[in-house]
């Protein structure tokens, strides 16, 4: 049975019979981020009596959970409303909107009840919830580009808001207003967005518009080149075969030139600036930055990255497999190793590069920061690795192992951010956060070499 | 029904030099159903095999296990003289793949693969493909995610055709193209065999269009190859009689099927140059030629 029909004979109203092992993937990430933060944040203020860190965090967390659900959700209700209605399902169509209705209450009214318990004004929750579910979806239907000024812009407004006022502002009533035209506007744009976007498709034959088909000049530049070398009758391309395996992902694999690396760095300085300034606290008379937030974002981006190149490698796989050049199955991993691991060594390095800058401008205990940046990459490393391997298996042990490993991390990579000197305690979590590091890694690495072809099935 | 009897020559006998795809005892289930059960498969250098099958037979894990794109219980299979398993660049080089439903590199355009595939290949005939992508009245400049099922398709059949190769695979390759376009590419490939000496595996459903490039036949059915040879071997040494219901099995009986009327139709083969089974004289029943969509319907069924 297809994708289409497993659709049409499901309960779509749950939307969530579709849901592939990455997804869960994601979301158990995101859930996990969110316990490990919360741990780590009762734990900080268990220590230190920092509880402004908490009531901030305990606000953010939800709206960032929120958008992170809907970002997926919404992409997929897309992309079903679009099949539904080219295919002509009524009976699907009918149980689309009840679907996303469900999810609402799900992860936007009960938990802004939930928080409105603990503290603040429900109006208030539910707008930041709301806008966060929208944005969200923005970040599926608008350009990428544009996606990501969006929810940087809102990020840097948060984040503002949550220096200068903390906790308080979620309990005054003088910013409701302002939430909510700001949270009815994102809902606006999103309806609004959706609905050009499905009648655009609706004109196409293909729900290309949903893949973010990428046109960079920089995988252009590799192909003029690829071209350029069968034309003149050297078979042999410049940089090696690895860069062809490259070229087929796509970005953000294929080979970078110096004006998107240039742009990579740049925005990436930008998001660090941000969470710096904006989200600056003191701390017994010592200003700190929120560098946490970046951190927490590397897994989320993680999971996303690991599912789009489990996506293409699924869908080219047997394509790929039989194209020249890539070699024989040991030559095939080395290459798509070298393919994989360039651009995720750059990115790397301009994380590390960022934490460095950070840790020293703020006199940070830097070490500390660099392992825990470390750490967090060498996740995010692992997580494409399987990805990769896991083509057509379902390693859900590993999935979960990366689960546990977050959900220890995150506090770590918190409480050192905030202290210099980390107890007993924190050093054992990290000894057992590292063997766990270490035992997926060599999960991943055993599925990697146990495969007969790195792109087919074992 | 009797398998056994409807190998009747040996599927390379007709040719020289050696096979381009051998493949020995070939097993793949999925749980407990069996889609390869023992396949054996010759194929001739120079030939055009036609595979046939219903919906749901095992055709295209069929190709995928030949071409080593799924794996296997058992058997193996071996490609212009190289293990599956293991192909070189070479051998890939001189082999091409059309998928029924060909998927992937959705990000980029359709002059951008086609870089890629000129630069993988170092066969590429750039003026072939140009001739192609317009008589196929492919667009360039479109995205390949924007492309219908039918044109990604035709556009692998101008990659097939593009890089001379040696060994070519196609499943459905002519399903989705218009009358005009599917005999365009049945000559194309009628013509690759004969003057290039290329191979064909070509899968298809249209029996029409088997029976005038095809030189050779296979037919899969639950998992195992009922018949297997040249198509005018098969074609003068198969036949359809009616018998009366209560008739017992013939030499030779490969199908059964009860009729309204009563009797049964029975599909019977003999070895070439041998008559028919002389139990049919007391039946009074004359053996009717088939056509290889009648014989399909008839074994299948």
């Amino acid at each position: 049975m297809n994708t289409l029909a497993r659709w049409y004979h499901a309960p779509a109203w749950l939307l969530g019979r579709w849901i592939a092992t990455p997804v869960i993937l994601l979301l158990a990430l995101t859930m996990a981020t969110f316990a490990g933060t919360l741990a780590d944040v009762f734990s900080l203020s268990a220590t230190t009596g920092v509880t402004a860190i908490m009531q901030v965090t305990l606000a953010g967390l939800p709206p960032l959970m929120a958008a992170a659900w809907w970002n997926l959700i919404g992409g997929r209700a897309l992309s079903l409303c679009f099949r539904v209605n080219r295919m002509r399902l009524p009976h699907l169509r009918a149980q689309l909107l009840p679907a996303l209705v469900a999810w609402a209450v799900l992860t936007v009214l009960l938990p802004a009840v939930a928080l409105a318990s603990h503290g603040g004004h429900w109006g208030m929750h539910l707008a930041l919830l709301l806008g966060a579910a929208a944005l969200g979806v923005l970040c599926i239907a608008l350009p990428r580009i544009v996606g990501l000024l969006l929810v940087a812009a809102c990020l840097c407004g948060g984040m503002w808001l949550a220096r200068t006022h903390t906790l308080a502002i979620l309990a005054s009533r003088a910013l409701l207003p302002w939430e909510w035209i700001t949270a009815m506007a994102l809902f606006a744009l999103t309806m609004v967005t959706c609905a050009r976007r499905l009648r655009r498709a609706m004109c196409s034959p293909h729900d290309a518009w949903l893949m973010r088909i990428d046109t960079l000049g920089d995988t252009c530049a590799q192909l003029d080149n690829l071209h350029a070398a069968s034309t003149s009758g050297s078979a042999k391309l410049k940089g090696g075969a690895w860069q062809r395996f490259a070229t087929a992902l796509g970005p953000p694999w294929a080979l970078p030139s110096v004006q998107a690396t240039t742009l990579q760095i740049g925005v990436l300085l930008l998001l660090t600036g941000t969470c710096v300034v904006m989200g600056m606290e003191h701390w017994h008379g010592k200003p700190i930055p929120r560098i946490e937030w970046l951190l927490m974002l590397l897994p989320l981006a993680g999971a996303q990255v690991a599912l789009m190149v489990r996506h293409r490698l699924v869908d080219a796989a047997a394509s790929l497999a039989l194209l020249p050049g890539l070699g024989s199955a040991a030559q095939c991993r080395q290459r798509i190793g070298l393919g994989l691991g360039r651009p995720l060594g750059l990115f790397a390095l301009y994380v590390l590069l960022a934490v460095l800058g950070v840790a020293f401008y703020q006199q940070l205990p830097w070490s500390w920061l660099v392992w825990a940046a470390l750490w967090t990459l060498s996740l995010l490393a692992l997580d494409i690795v399987a990805g990769v391997h896991a083509i057509r298996s379902q390693p859900l042990p590993e999935f979960l192992l990366c689960v546990l490993c977050f959900v220890i991390a995150l506090p770590a990579c918190l409480s050192l951010a905030h202290s210099e000197h980390p107890g007993i305690g924190m050093l054992e979590l990290w000894g057992v956060f590292t063997a766990l590091v270490g035992l997926y890694g060599w999960l991943v690495w055993r599925g990697w070499r146990r495969q007969p072809h790195p792109l087919l099935a074992a | 029904m009797n398998a056994h009897a409807v190998s009747a020559k040996p599927v390379s006998e007709s040719t020289s030099g050696p096979s381009p795809m051998v493949a020995c005892g070939l097993r793949k289930s999925y749980a407990a159903r069996s889609v390869l059960d023992g396949i054996d498969l010759e194929l001739p250098r120079g030939s055009v095999l036609g595979l046939l099958g219903r919906n749901g037979a095992g055709k295209t894990t069929l190709l995928n296990a030949l071409l080593g794109l799924t794996s296997l219980d058992a058997g193996t299979v071996q490609v212009l003289g190289e293990p599956v398993q293991a192909l070189s660049d070479a051998t890939k080089e001189r082999l091409a793949y059309v998928m029924q439903q060909p998927a992937g590199f959705g990000w980029m355009r359709v002059d951008q693969w086609l870089a890629l595939m000129a630069g993988s290949y170092p066969r590429w005939d750039a003026m072939r493909a140009d001739h192609l992508l317009s008589r196929w009245q492919l667009d360039i400049h479109a995205p390949m995610a924007q492309l219908s099922p039918g044109e990604r398709q035709r556009l692998e059949l101008v990659r097939a055709l593009a890089i001379h190769a040696e060994l070519l695979v196609l499943d459905e390759p002519a399903s989705s193209l218009d009358p005009a376009a599917r005999r365009d590419l049945l000559r194309d490939l009628a013509f690759e065999a004969l003057d290039e000496g290329t191979s064909v595996i070509l899968s298809s459903h249209l029996v029409g269009d088997l029976e005038r490039i095809a030189g050779q036949v296979a037919l899969l059915h639950r998992g195992r190859l009922l018949l297997r040879g040249e198509l005018d071997t098969i074609k003068e040494n198969h036949a359809r009689v009616q018998l009366p219901a209560a008739a017992e099995a013939l030499p030779g009986e490969i199908s059964r099927r009860r009729l309204e009327s009563g009797g049964v139709s029975v599909v019977i083969a003999r070895a070439p140059g041998q008559p028919w089974p002389t139990q049919l004289t007391a039946w009074h029943a004359q053996p009717q030629p088939l056509g290889l969509e009648d014989l399909f319907v008839e074994v299948t069924s």
